[in-house]
């Protein structure tokens, strides 16, 4: 015996013949041997030795004893001696993992009495600071207070809360994974056992810290923890106890809108775990004080991930309540009484938070929906103030909702749903029928109650399994009633909006109910007595026609109704009117881009695509007005407002046509408007000796103008539609020589648009060269450079026709275009020559001015662009920038004052036409122009200078920053008037006023505080005098502008 | 903000999304002034912030269209409001921020008087007095933290 102590006494630590050692010594006490105390005495002079080290050594022995040895040969009275040994060598710091590991051993006896063990965790608490030692004694002080709270519970009792408050010191900082899965089992261990109440949010913080969990066990792990484990430990610390909740939830919440994934994951199943056990309670204010609606959101996604997740979990025992329907019963139970006073705060995010609930599951919803739709059905019947009733019926239009998000759509077809499971709002959907029906009906003089009552017929229809035949009927009725008839807009709008939606699902009803209601109210023959009224009805066959499907009963209504006004005589404005805007709707519907991509595969019979209505559009009217302009009746139908819309029409429709039918329409087209073919037509009336020529200048206007219509139909063409056998420069030549002759604007642009368009379409650069040297463009050369006082008429026709020359061919870049453009820039200065005649000089500079915005502008019709399949290349717009350019930069310095406005306008022209990247780059060349444009009297350049500016501002503001200040005086001269104006000064008229202020207003959002804050006293005292400006439009901006300069101010 | 709300559960009143100024077409003439009314300064004042909760002083009801009192010919407005409880202690602070506002947006020829509505608030005199000392207003300006309460709560009116 001896010798075994001795031995192992000098073994090294971890040596084979210490374990032998060690060995020896257990079996010698455990077989008898050698009793206990016999061993303590032996190993004294050991215990007590001067080196810290040897003592360790010595009480591992004790220790190691102890854990191997049965508890009878070590006796009750050796353990007494033992503790208080053991608890008075704690200071003993090299010792203190032996004497730790040994205290554990005793614990573990069973052999403790009850004060001692409570002196153990008063000494440990009091003299070790666990945090410091290595990972195998912060385990051992684990493992004791693990044993102490499971076998000793009445010792850990008489600490009261003090046990808890030194625990978490003791906790503190742990970071091992071994010792975080005990520390966890034992602080769950104490909410379950101890009061901690005075302790919870220490306890929380030395738990929840560990959230989320992002452990990744060490490759060569041997002791198999995994992220796992520890997740799950963590997590029933953390939804142990309801005293957690207020510091849980806000957290928890604000870690469901985390990126990462699994953190996100983590925080919903905790939640889901916390849920039951924090109670609705603890759910409701996160919901309700939340002080954004992202928060609120999340909340809400919570609430329907908690009840989804706990609908899954299944129920132990049928006498137990699942966990779904405690946590709903609380939900239910806790904010019932919110919809007592519907209109408080409260009382909507009640019904949202619920509603978030019910749309989780069918079970949920059954729950929710029993539970809650009652008592606010009944809360509807006591209430009669409108204002409530409106909360309420909201909240329930928000619970058809989330039946509709359960059970699915009236538009979803049966096959894709299972019809086992019942809407549960399917039992109180008589009553809730009748509220709406009684909200919608315009005898409630409260706005929003009706609106509320639409939404919820509009969420009846599209809920399945709800509303019946009848009652589907019924409900149309009220929503078409409400559109006809209901004096406020947005109720209106949300009929449609309802109709539009149901449309989609069933568009056989809204056909056969909604069409007829809204086409009784557009009259026949006569204009309508009240316009706006007309407006509205046509707004809502728009929205409805577009909703495919119905756009031919649509377009067939406008077009009857079109025709008993068109051939009016004698009409009035409210006729004209009421014309035009049948005609743009009809406009609108065809333009509607669903119906142009995929037509007729909504439609209820394919044939009623649009390409099918050709015929039936572009036929008739071309009878018609071709009637009306040969018989030289001043009817509606051929008046130029209505003309110009019907021309965006038969564009419209040309477009939809493929090229076979393109080619039959222009043919005829071309026989008619040119060749007098008049007959092709069936139905067209004249009298023999009258010829329809609507191309030739000699012709009367009432023919002339019918050339809009024409150019529609050629402009629209696509590029393999042939002109037939005609010869097509010759054909090109005689629409130029016209347009030359013609004295009418209307049919100049006419022509001059169709020659541009055709040459545009040419087949290859070549051929457009070779146009290009025929004896009418070189004519229109001469004309150009002409500056005599006889060729200003025509030096000004020539430059018009050429810059829609010129547009065909920059638009498909070839050169010639800007040879063309070159030689009209070169005009921008004619003001200067033209000493003789200044004022033909000028006209000539505007000209060419106006030259440069025909060429780079788009054309609202359509014709020359890719819309209308003219050839159009990429980046031209760009190309021209740069083109023009130096011109104008370089002409605007050496010009006069008077012509610097014709570089001025053009620029305008550019800026307005161009994407503002490419301005941005040439910004230093160009500035001086903008700035010199803010300072001349003209208001349509400002305009066109503040409106780039204001897009400069948007894309790239550093490109304006170095020149702020420049910038400022001049915005605050329009805005403001100049400094010390007179009174009856003229200003600048009020939308330059509006616009130098919106920009004035950008500035604090996109400058740096440091290139604003020089001008800060200026603007905000100039903008003093804008405030007061006579028009309130203005003073609304000014407002604006000079509090945002306060703010930007306020965040020095 | 405190944890305790002073109201937490307030009277959300629905407001209309647009504004309800119907549009006449002497609004577009250069040559008709338009006079400043009550409609205009309350566009101005509708959208500010409550301190305590992320809804408007209209949507609370503080702000009314008919509390407010327009005289251009002596240049002179008053503004009177209601705070949604009668020992609110946020009266102040909000009056301070229609008062802010105000000064921002509307021609210094313009007296502003701003009250809290008759009967409204247990210590009414006092706080329509603290809101009507131009020294006072502008000390409280000088506190750089207030100003910053003050400068959010108007964020959402400028914006709109």
């Amino acid at each position: 015996m001896i010798v075994a102590v001795d031995s192992y006494l000098r073994a090294r630590d971890g040596s084979q013949e210490a374990a032998a050692a060690l060995n020896d010594i257990v079996a010698a006490v455990s077989q008898g041997h050698t009793s206990f105390l016999g061993l303590v005495e032996q190993l004294g002079p050991q215990l007590t030795h001067s080196d810290p080290f040897a003592r360790a050594k010595g009480v591992g022995v004790l220790s190691s004893v102890l854990l191997q040895c049965p508890p009878e040969r070590i006796g009750q009275n050796a353990v007494n001696v033992l503790v208080k040994f053991y608890i008075e060598r704690l200071q003993d710091q090299p010792s203190v993992g032996e004497l730790l590991k040994g205290l554990h051993a005793i614990l573990k006896l069973d052999l403790v009495t009850s004060p001692d063990a409570e002196q153990v965790a008063r000494s440990i608490f009091a003299e070790l600071n666990v945090q410091t030692y290595q990972q195998t004694v912060r385990h051992a002080a684990f493992e004791i207070f693990d044993l102490l709270m499971r076998k000793q519970l009445p010792a850990v009792r008489k600490f009261g809360p003090s046990f808890v408050s030194d625990y978490v010191q003791v906790m503190d900082g742990e970071k091992d994974p071994r010792n975080l899965l005990l520390a966890f089992r034992t602080v769950k261990l104490i909410i379950g056992t101890l009061d901690y109440s005075n302790h919870a949010e220490d306890l929380f913080g030395i738990v929840f810290c560990y959230f989320p969990i992002t452990f990744r066990p060490p490759p060569d792990d041997v002791y198999g923890i995994t992220a796992e484990d520890l997740k799950l430990a963590l997590r029933e610390c953390i939804s142990a106890t309801p005293l957690f909740a207020k510091y849980a939830m806000p957290l928890l919440i604000e870690k469901l809108a985390s990126i990462s994934g699994s953190a996100k994951r983590d925080a919903m199943e905790t939640l889901t775990a916390c849920a039951p056990v924090y109670g609705a309670d603890a759910l409701l204010p996160h919901i309700f004080k939340t002080a954004d609606d992202n928060n609120i959101a999340a909340a809400l996604a919570s609430v329907n991930a908690i009840t989804l997740a706990l609908s899954s979990a299944t129920v132990s025992s049928s006498s137990v309540k699942s966990p779904l329907e405690t946590f709903l019963e609380l939900a239910v139970k806790d904010s019932i009484h919110n919809f007592k006073d519907p209109e408080l705060k409260y009382g909507k995010l009640t019904g949202k938070m619920l509603v978030a609930a019910a749309s989780a599951c069918d079970p949920a919803c059954h729950h929710v929906v029993n539970a809650v739709v009652p008592p606010i059905l009944e809360q509807c019947r006591m209430q009669n103030l409108p204002t409530r009733q409106k909360h309420l019926l909201e909240i329930l239009v928000d619970f058809l909702k989330a039946g509709q998000d359960v059970y699915g759509l009236t538009s979803v077809s049966a096959m894709d749903l299972d019809d086992d499971f019942l809407n549960p709002i399917l039992s109180y959907k008589d009553r809730l029928f009748e509220l709406y029906i009684a909200a919608t009906a315009a005898a409630s003089e409260y706005m929003p109650l009706r609106r509320t009552g639409i939404r919820g017929l509009a969420a009846l229809l599209m809920s399945r399994q709800l509303l019946a035949g009848q009652e589907v009927e019924m409900a149309i009725n009220q929503l078409n009633q409400a559109i006809v008839t209901d004096p406020d807009p947005e109720v209106r709008n949300e009929a449609i909006q309802a109709l539009v939606t149901f449309a989609t699902a069933k568009p056989e009803v809204v056909l056969a109910t909604t069409f007829p209601a809204l086409f009784h109210e557009l009259p026949e023959g006569a204009g309508p007595q009240d316009a706006t009224h007309v407006a509205g009805i046509l707004k809502a066959i728009l929205a409805l026609s577009a909703t495919g499907g119905l756009h031919t009963r649509g377009l067939q209504g406008l077009l009857q109704r079109l025709d008993s006004v068109g051939l009016v005589t004698m009409f009035g404005g409210s006729e004209l009117q009421y014309a035009e805007t049948l005609s743009k709707t009809i406009l609108e519907i065809i333009d509607e881009p669903s119906l142009a991509t995929a037509p007729g595969a909504a439609a209820i019979d394919s044939q009623d695509a649009i390409p099918g209505l050709a015929e039936s559009i572009i036929q008739p009217v071309l009878v018609k007005t071709i009637s009306a302009s040969l018989s030289e009746q001043a009817v509606l139908l051929i008046q130029p407002r209505i003309l110009c819309v019907w021309a965006r029409i038969l564009g419209s429709v040309m477009r939809v046509l493929d090229a076979t039918q393109q080619q039959s329409l222009l043919e005829s087209v071309i026989a008619i408007f040119v060749n007098d073919e008049v007959e092709r037509l069936p139905g067209v009336t004249r009298s023999p000796q009258v010829s329809f020529a609507p191309l030739e200048s000699s012709t009367p206007e009432s023919q002339t103008r019918l050339s809009v219509l024409f150019a529609a139909i050629v402009c629209n063409c696509r590029p393999n539609v042939s002109f037939g056998t005609q010869d097509l420069p010759a054909f090109v030549d005689a629409l130029i020589v016209r347009a030359l002759r013609s004295t009418d604007a209307a049919l100049a642009e006419s022509l001059a648009k169709c020659a541009a368009s055709i040459i545009n379409k040419m087949k290859d650069d070549a051929q457009i060269s070779a146009y290009m040297q025929r004896d009418i463009i070189t004519s229109l050369h001469t004309a150009i450079r002409d500056d005599s006082p006889s060729g200003h008429s025509l030096r000004r026709k020539s430059i018009y026709i050429c810059s829609w020359i010129a547009r065909a061919l920059i638009i498909r870049s070839h050169p010639a275009g800007y040879q063309i453009t070159t030689e009209v820039l070169r005009l921008l200065d004619s003001g200067e020559q033209g000493t003789t005649l200044p004022q033909a000089g000028m006209l000539c500079s505007k000209a060419a001015a106006d030259a440069v915005g025909i060429i780079i502008h788009a054309p609202e019709d359509g014709s020359l662009t890719r819309k209308s399949f003219a050839n159009v290349k990429l980046l031209h717009p760009q190309r021209f920038f740069g083109h023009c350019v130096p011109f104008l930069v370089q002409g605007f310095q050496h010009a006069s004052l008077v012509t610097k406005n014709a570089y001025l306008l053009a620029l305008s022209h550019l800026l307005k036409n161009v994407p503002k990247a490419v301005v941005s780059n040439t910004l230093t060349d160009l500035f001086p122009l903008l700035l010199f444009s803010l300072s001349i009297p003209d208001p349509g350049l400002k305009l066109a200078t503040l409106e780039t500016l204001q897009a400069l501002l948007v894309d790239s503001p550093p490109a304006i920053a170095p020149r702020v200040s420049s910038l400022i005086y001049a915005l605050l001269n329009m805005a403001a008037g100049p400094v010390g104006a007179a009174a009856g000064t003229e200003r600048d008229p009020m939308n330059v006023r509006i616009a130098a202020l919106k920009v004035l207003g950008d500035f604090p959002k996109k400058f740096e505080y440091a290139h604003l804050f020089p001008h800060k006293v200026t603007v905000l005292s100039r903008l003093n005098v804008a405030l007061d400006d006579p028009k309130r439009a203005v003073r609304k901006e000014a407002s604006s502008a000079r509090n945002r300069w306060y703010l930007l101010l306020a965040r020095s | 903000m405190t944890d305790k709300l002073l109201n937490a559960n307030p009277v959300v009143y629905d407001v209309g999304t647009i504004s309800n100024r119907a549009r006449r077409p002497e609004d577009e003439d250069e040559s008709v002034a338009d006079p400043f009314d009550a409609e205009e300064i309350f566009d101005l004042i509708r959208h500010i912030n409550d301190p305590e909760h992320p809804l408007t002083l209209e949507q609370l009801n503080v702000t009314q269209p008919e509390l407010v009192a327009v005289d251009n010919d002596s240049s002179h407005v008053l503004v009177q409001f209601t705070p949604t409880i009668p020992h609110c202690s946020m009266a102040t602070l909000i009056g301070l921020c229609i008062r802010v506002r105000l000064l921002r947006s509307l021609p210094d020829r313009f007296k502003v008087d701003i009250r809290v509505s008759e009967g409204s608030h247990q210590s009414e005199h006092a706080v329509n007095k603290q809101l009507n000392d131009k020294e006072r207003v502008a000390a409280a300006l000088e506190n750089s933290h207030l100003l910053e309460v003050v400068n959010q709560c108007l964020l959402t009116a400028v914006e709109k």
